[in-house]
């Protein structure tokens, strides 16, 4: 909403504070107000002047020479204009004018012919294009030659409001003038709305069949002034709260939808046949909208109809073909109050965000109907003249005021400030609501533009915010008196963000909407849920994975020239369940490229490989304190099928480790390799409370065992296996050397176990170390036919 | 023998001082001291001199001892020292180098606001909830008080899936949740993403927002000013003032903006930081909270935003693109 400071001035006898001032004072009672701008470019010394004589420029065919009467004396102006002819009024900047941009106007030769200011276009003192889209500015024809311009022009401050949806009744300036003056206690000038007798006894039957409908009036004005133009106060008025002018009787509506919050409706008389209803939309009904498209209407859409079918969508916009033009000579005027909830389904419906519709879905005040009716009268016949009809009363259903009661204590209650009785009853009757004291509370009498108010907690916030929030003391909030619970046994993600960060990692966030192609390329077998409305072809499904957001990171980065980096990110994924539902668990994935470290001056450096960051994934998983994780290998199609393992936790999945796949990485357009993981958060923040182990009072010892195995089998396993069959005298089991290579045969690995062994009851003798480290080896051999190894 | 034993002396100080290395020095020390060395040899030969000379003689030779003795004690420091000042020559480091390894990560922005609020209200009592991102239209909507057809629904252009689902538009949700599952009193915190269509330099259709939420017997709107109040100043550790201006939200009544000045920001400048009000009464009735009984407030910070004017952050589009060498700076 654009309020014009001088017209919400016209309200008022006192003089108003400066528009400044006034948009405070309107942002602090909930009428944000977000730009106080002038009307006007800034500009000086331009003048109204009139164009008395033109003549050929003697050595330049494109240019004239004026005579330039502006009020006193006559002079010379040079101009390349079109339009520019005798008789002509003018914005005339003189010689010392400075137009927009700093640009000064001063006495010039131009091709021999001296010239004394200039002769202005509209774009040139920053106007829009004037309704002729004429080179030159062409005045009214009662323009009052000498005249400062910006006077004439109605120099003035525009107020750009923020409205919130439930200040409907501000959508005017009436309902600004109103505001203001209950946020001020002031007394303000109501806009007169004088009954405007018929003059014809023209009348047109109409009905009204629907509920949503609960006043319509409509009257007839016939033999209209087709050569009539819109004033320019009137133009100015509706175009700077940024409403084109079209016709003096569109424009006339518009600017009493502007004035007094109604919106109307005109339509061609000559275009209508028959009787006219107020109605449901019948479906396979079509309607052709004053902006050229074609609706098909459904049966919730309500419309003004004819006997040939919709003539307009009720209340939102007004079809083509009954539209007034230049050629209309009579006209029905429309002035309705439509139920709010019936003009947003519609005005949702076909993304119609009419001055029309915006302000009926915010609820009209049905008292305005007959009024604005009037007013639109009134100024029609002043500015096109014509014959007035009878106003026809097609539905006036009374509407109840609504009333509220507010329990005297509530408002101190809610507000944590004693209010006394009589602040909230002034505070309410200056907003216009109607007070009637009860023993413990008011009976409150709403307006009937105040579509907002419906309860007594409404009322409250009306109090508090006439009162002005800034005027309500703080106090401070009570402090708990339990302290929280803290659990020992989870491990917080900040804990694990924090351990990951101090490895090297840069936590990254990144959009939970993904390319469907890169999600489908990642996960070919999840079902995915869609977007119908995304903000981008590229953002359209959400990720049932991090990887895609970490593979876009790394994208961006490289593309950068930035080669070595760790990042990671925690964050909902969206998993479409075999019922349909949804669940989203969190996630933690990492991706690491480039070199481990920035570079050393020892030169040793290597590049971040599998086992360097399955290290950082270890570090996570000893954070709680559980074990029970187990490495399988298992392949991923978005990973390398020898780099790759799988992380159970009891024999349930938590997620993948593994580099890239080559070709999806190529397919990427990544140029280096790229480590990946992804583990279910759930699994890595269960923890438990450390239970003390008594700490062996008995030496460990330690053997050696040098050992031969095929390729294919997995340390791990042998790991596993050893600490599962020899029980608890085996401490641990140690990979000291992993070879393969020219020395063995080709299928052959050596590895190198230190196994260390201990007692919690005796310090072990020879004789049982060895007994056990027999035991190893045949454990080995028989599971996995493991040689000792030879020198 | 007197005189022997003076030249032994002379003699065993000048091998001493002609020895540079300790072993040599241990094996000379040895040909002077040991069993079979010269001075116990000497010891031998007072077996043989008359009784009477015997004491003076064995005294002397004690002395000798003690004397040749102390001369290598002396020269065996003399060359440790050396050693270990050549060791430590040998070991001399250029201490200028950097370190060696890895540099720490960072944590995002995001994480450090989010971490630095959920600090603050944890000290008064809050508790720190999560909901899911894919809503139902009575979370996100109708049970705050947003009927279908009601306007405010315009005013978040909010992002629909399949299947009546829809992304939700604010954390907002998350009370519904949290008042549907637990009895009051509340004290809840629930930081999380949200989505609306909106992108530009400061819009971004996925952002963080922090939702609070106090419901008990006697809370008031000056409370929430207090609280408030309290928070901001804490947040910036500076002195900030706090502009609380009426707006509209359909779960709250009455309803603020909440716009902060600092000699710390923007100067001057009101910024708009975060939407609050008092729980509306329809919407504890729609969690079966008996308005008169409860009260309470809720509000809802912009993380981003927060971490744009904590960090100077000017775009908000860097949070989201994972430039590491922005990650790099927190």
């Amino acid at each position: 909403m654009i309020v014009s400071f001088n017209w919400l001035q016209r309200f008022f006898e006192r003089p108003l504070e400066s528009p400044e001032v006034v948009a405070e004072t309107l942002t602090l009672a909930g009428l944000e107000v977000d730009q106080v701008k002038p009307a006007l470019a800034d500009f000086s010394g331009v003048i109204v002047a009139e164009i008395q004589e033109v003549y050929q420029h003697p050595s330049a065919d494109r240019l004239n020479v004026c005579k330039v009467f502006d009020g006193n004396s006559v002079v010379d102006v040079v101009c390349g204009g079109v339009n520019v002819r005798a008789g002509l009024k003018i914005a005339f900047a003189t010689v010392g004018a400075v137009l927009p941009g700093d640009f000064r106007i001063k006495k010039a030769k131009l091709r021999g012919v001296e010239s004394n200011g200039m002769i202005c276009a509209a774009e040139e003192l920053g106007l829009p294009p004037d309704p002729g889209a004429h080179v030159i500015m062409e005045l009214a024809q009662d323009a009052p030659v000498g005249n400062d311009f910006r006077q004439y022009y109605g120099d003035d401050t525009l107020l750009e409001v923020d409205l919130t949806p439930n200040r409907g009744d501000c959508a005017s300036m009436l309902g600004m003038a109103r505001e203001l003056a209950a946020i001020k206690q002031w007394s303000f000038n109501p806009v007169v709305c004088e009954a405007q007798a018929d003059s014809s006894s023209k009348t047109i039957d109409v009905s009204v069949e629907d509920a949503a409908c609960p006043r319509y009036f409509a009257r007839v004005l016939t033999n209209i002034n087709r050569e009539a133009v819109t004033p320019l106060w009137l133009r100015l008025c509706i175009e700077r709260a940024g409403i084109r002018s079209i016709h003096p009787v569109v424009d006339v509506l518009n600017y009493v939808m502007l004035e007094l919050g109604q919106p109307m409706h005109g339509f061609d008389l000559a275009k209508l046949a028959g009787k006219v209803t107020v109605r449901a939309a019948k479906a396979g009904e079509s309607l052709k909208l004053l902006d050229g498209n074609v609706i098909e209407l459904s049966g919730d859409d309500k419309v003004i109809a004819d006997q040939n079918g919709p003539l307009a969508l009720a209340g939102i916009m007004g079809g083509l073909d009954s539209s007034v033009t230049e050629l209309t000579d009579s006209v029905l005027l429309e002035s309705a109050f439509f139920e709010p909830s019936a003009i947003a389904v519609g005005q949702r419906r076909y993304h119609l965000h009419t001055d029309s519709a915006y302000r009926y879905a915010r609820g009209v005040d049905p008292a305005l109907a007959e009024q604005a009716l009037q007013r639109a009268s009134e100024l029609l016949l002043t500015i096109v003249g014509g014959e007035l009809g009878p106003v026809i009363q097609a539905a006036n259903t009374a509407v109840a005021p609504l009333q509220v009661n507010l329990p005297k204590t509530l408002p101190t209650q809610l507000l944590g400030y004693a209010f006394s009785d009589e602040q909230v009853v002034t505070l309410l009757q200056n907003a216009g609501f109607t007070i009637a004291s009860q023993a413990d509370h008011w009976q409150v009498t709403v307006p009937s533009y105040r579509f907002d108010i419906t309860q007594a907690v409404d009322l409250v916030e009306e109090v508090a915010r006439l009162y002005g929030y800034q005027n309500i003391p703080a106090a401070p909030m009570p402090a708990p008196t339990r302290l929280l619970p803290v659990s020992e046994s989870v491990v917080k993600p900040i804990r694990i963000k924090q351990l990951l960060s101090d490895r090297g990692y840069c936590e990254t966030v990144s959009y939970s909407f993904v390319d469907a192609k890169l999600q489908q390329q990642l996960a070919p077998e999840a079902k995915v849920v869609s977007l119908i409305n995304p903000i981008a072809k590229e953002r359209a499904v959400m990720r049932t994975q991090l990887w895609p957001g970490l593979l876009e990171a790394a994208q961006h980065n490289l593309r950068r020239r930035q080669l070595d980096f760790k990042l990671f990110e925690i964050a909902h994924v969206y998993h479409v369940q075999d019922d349909q539902s949804i669940k989203e668990p969190t996630h933690l994935a990492g991706l690491v490229t480039g070199k481990l470290l920035p570079t050393q001056w020892n030169g040793h450096n290597p590049a971040a490989g599998f086992f360097q960051v399955k290290q950082d994934v270890e570090a996570v998983l000893a954070l709680n304190r559980r074990g029970g994780w187990q490495w399988r290998v298992e392949s991923h199609s978005v990973l390398h099928p020898g780099q790759s393992a799988a992380l159970y936790h009891q024999d349930q999945l938590v997620g993948y480790l593994g580099a890239l796949h080559p070709a999806l990485q190529q397919e990427l357009g990544l140029d280096q390799s790229v480590v990946l993981f992804e583990f279910d958060m759930s699994y890595l923040t269960h923890s438990r409370v450390p239970y003390f182990e008594p700490v062996s009072k008995f030496p460990t010892v330690r053997r050696d065992l040098a050992l031969l195995v095929d390729r294919s089998v997995s340390v791990g396993d042998m790991q596993a296996h050893l600490l599962a069959t020899l029980g608890e005298n085996l401490h641990k089991v140690e990979i000291f050397d992993v070879y393969q290579g020219d020395k063995l045969e080709k299928n052959q690995k050596s590895i190198g176990f230190s196994l260390i062994f201990s007692s919690s009851s005796h310090t072990l003798i020879e004789e049982e170390v060895s007994r056990l480290s027999e035991q190893a080896l045949a454990a080995l051999t028989d599971r996995f036919q493991a040689t000792l190894r030879e020198g | 023998m007197k005189d022997q034993l003076q030249r032994l002396v002379q003699e065993a100080e000048q091998a001493a001082a002609a020895t540079d290395r300790l072993a040599d020095l241990t094996q000379l020390k040895a040909q002077y001291l040991g069993k079979k060395g010269q001075l116990t040899a000497m010891l031998k030969q007072i077996s043989s001199l008359p009784v009477d000379q015997r004491p003076q003689m064995g005294q002397l030779v004690n002395e000798i001892k003690q004397t040749i003795a102390e001369c290598f004690q002396a020269r065996q420091q003399q060359l440790e020292q050396q050693v270990l000042q050549a060791q430590l020559d040998k070991e001399r480091l250029d201490v200028t180098l950097p370190g060696l390894g890895g540099e720490s990560g960072s944590l995002h922005p995001v994480t450090l606001i989010s971490e630095r609020i959920q600090q603050l209200f944890h000290s008064m009592g809050f508790v720190t909830a999560d909901g899911p991102e894919i809503e139902d239209d009575f979370h996100n909507f109708t049970a705050l008080n947003i009927p279908e057809h009601h306007p405010a629904r315009e005013m978040q252009d909010t992002f629909y899936c399949e299947n009546d689902l829809l992304l939700r538009a604010h954390t907002s949700s998350v009370q519904i949740r949290t008042m549907l599952n637990n009895k009051p009193p509340f004290r809840v915190i629930a930081p999380g993403r949200v989505y609306r269509c909106d992108s530009d330099r400061t819009h971004s259709p996925m952002f963080h927002q922090v939702e609070g939420l106090l419901i008990d017997k006697g809370v008031t709107f000056a409370h929430l000013k207090g609280l408030l109040q309290d928070f901001f100043n804490r947040f910036f550790e500076a002195d900030v003032t706090l502009r609380f201006r009426p707006s509209y939200f359909p779960f709250t009544e009455p309803s603020a903006e909440v716009d902060i000045r600092s000699d710390l920001l923007a100067g001057e400048k009101w910024l708009e930081v975060m939407g609050c009000g008092m729980v509306h009464p329809n919407v504890l009735c729609n969690v079966g909270i008996d308005p008169d009984e409860y009260s309470g407030f809720a509000f809802g910070l912009g993380i981003d935003r927060m971490a744009m004017l904590r960090y100077h952050i000017p775009d908000l589009r860097l949070l989201f693109e994972n430039d590491v060498r922005f990650l790099k700076q927190f």
